[in-house]
């Protein structure tokens, strides 16, 4: 296994075991300050690994990485434009233009963390399923 | 279903000429990773122009020698 589809598995483990956690954060403290800021604790402490990992000897990365990490950021960016746009597509639809909304910080705080967290899978899962396709 | 591509290489003859070397060597030698050479060999990846002309300068041969080009397979393709 090539290091990018390593560290894609290892992106999407921290994705899964993200979910599980938010998961556990909200049967304990429910939606809130307290989940929210367990997502963020759980998605910096599994992504710190990713930083720190040391290169190994040799060639780490050629034109067929190369090429793959382009389409999988480029797979990734799709999902953003799409969530930018169904987000508040879907917020007006459900509210209309004119309704005025009060809606906590941290709301937004763990919309922009989901954001990011569906990113990271769309890149990793991109990017496993390039590295076993056929070019 | 997989897709095949239209381009077979001789690599792992040329390997095997080469007095057994090994993927790693031929990946060091061509600038390239272990894991390209094992896709290359297995069919799943079609390279550069650049990659192919330092994989054939490697085995020290022309990239014909190394990458023929599958008219049937091409045509199968459409």
């Amino acid at each position: 296994m090539s290091s990018g589809e390593r560290n894609a598995w290892f992106v999407l483990a921290v994705v899964g075991l993200t979910v599980a956690s938010y998961a556990v954060a909200m049967a304990v403290w429910g939606p809130g300050p307290g989940s929210t800021g367990a997502l963020y604790v759980i998605i910096l402490a599994g992504l710190l690994p990713l930083v720190q990992r040391s290169p190994r000897p040799g060639v780490a990365c050629d034109e067929r990485d190369g090429e793959i990490g382009r389409k999988a950021t480029l797979a990734a960016f799709a999902a953003v434009w799409l969530i930018l746009f169904l987000l508040p597509s879907t917020l007006v639809g459900a509210q209309g233009w004119r309704r005025v909304m009060a809606v906590p910080v941290w709301a937004v705080f763990q919309v922009q963390m989901w954001i990011v967290v569906l990113t990271a899978a769309v890149w990793a899962g991109a990017t496993i399923r390039l590295y076993r396709r056929v070019r | 279903m997989t897709r095949k591509l239209p381009i077979r290489t001789n690599i792992r003859r040329l390997r095997f000429d080469a007095g057994e070397m090994t993927q790693e060597q031929l990946a060091q030698r061509a600038g390239a990773t272990r894991h390209t050479i094992m896709a290359l060999e297995a069919g799943k990846y079609a390279p550069s122009l650049l990659l192919a002309f330092r994989i054939a300068r490697a085995f020290g041969v022309g990239v014909e020698d190394v990458f023929v080009y599958d008219e049937a397979a091409a045509a199968e393709k459409g």
